[in-house]
């Protein structure tokens, strides 16, 4: 039960030499692999849209928010050869008497539907955005972007129907 | 300093050694594995004011609209990547892709029929791409079922400067 204990040595401690170097080629290797490929991924966001609720439909369905509502701001838009803002026309009634030219400068239609936006009852009301086929969809973004700061909520992006 | 035998001298590469492995961490944290549904080759529109993206969203179709040019005709026209798909296909015309969507809602209707779920698409179109073709496959989602339609923005500070 009490056997010979063995007796310990009380000397220089054993120093365990941990071979670092492999480990830091490794290291190195793995860090220069993950430099390579970082990129910085752009901040993604959103516009929500709701399309109406129905089946099929027929082919030139449009995608609105609310079909079965009156718009009451129209904006058309057309475009230019080049995918640019040709030309901007405001409407704040159904008469296309009341159609406002307002020319191809977007800051120009923000201004007009922010001070739409603020007067009394405009504020959340529907917004007809019907732009021109060949539009840059970045312009597209930007109107829609534009329409939704000044205010209104609900906008409806269509096509501009061509005149025949 | 300390001065030591030429013979005996050993640098301390722990230190370095921590501070390696401390950048590996960070660059492996940051890093961005593939992500299929996320086409780097589109270029995303910038917006002032956007919403920040809905992460509880689980049921999602990803629509990859990129622009190309026609090999015999030397136009403009678009491809398009819809995800998640048994396969990825590049879908040139908008009736293909009517059908595959009314065929993926088919295939997840089942499952969601309980829960009254529809998919959601997120709609990741590129910067120059024309109106009409974006609004067809709007138009195309709408046909096939779909009510949630998302456009992705890129929001401003952090726009792709290519």
């Amino acid at each position: 039960m009490f056997g010979k204990r063995k007796k310990r040595r009380f000397g220089r401690p054993i120093e365990p030499d941990l071979p670092i170097t492999p480990m830091l080629d490794m290291s190195f290797q793995l860090l220069f692999y993950f430099i390579v490929t970082f990129r910085v991924t752009p901040t993604e966001a959103q516009i929500p849209l709701s399309l109406p609720n129905e089946q099929g439909g027929p082919s030139a369905a449009i995608p609105s928010i609310l079909d079965d509502e009156p718009e009451e701001v129209i904006v058309q838009v057309t475009a230019t050869d080049a995918g640019g803002i040709g030309a901007i026309t405001l409407r704040t009634g159904r008469a296309v008497a009341d159609a406002e030219k307002l020319g191809a400068d977007a800051h120009v239609l923000f201004t007009r539907l922010q001070s739409l936006a603020k007067s009394a009852g405009q504020k959340g009301s529907k917004l007809r955005l019907e732009m021109g086929d060949t539009l840059n969809y970045q312009y597209v973004i930007v109107l829609i972007d534009d329409a939704r700061r000044a205010g209104f909520e609900r906008v409806s992006p269509v096509l501009l129907k061509q005149k025949p | 300093m300390t001065t030591a035998s030429a013979g005996n001298w050993k640098p301390n590469l722990t230190p370095m050694l921590d501070m390696v492995l401390q950048m590996v961490m960070f660059f492996m944290l940051c890093a961005n594995f593939a992500q299929e549904e996320l086409s780097e080759k589109v270029r995303l529109p910038v917006a002032v004011e956007a919403k920040s993206l809905d992460k509880n969203a689980d049921r999602v179709i990803f629509i990859n609209m990129i622009v190309t040019t026609d090999e015999k005709t030397k136009r403009r026209t678009w491809n398009a990547l819809i995800q998640p798909d048994v396969e990825t296909n590049a879908l040139r015309v908008q009736r293909n892709m009517e059908n595959r969507l009314t065929l993926y809602r088919a295939g997840l209707r089942d499952r969601d029929r309980a829960q009254g779920k529809t998919p959601l698409v997120i709609l990741r179109a590129d910067k120059d791409c024309e109106w009409k073709w974006v609004y067809d496959v709007m138009a195309a989602c709408k046909r096939a079922g779909y009510r949630d339609v998302q456009l992705r923005v890129t929001v401003v500070g952090h726009a792709d400067k290519s």
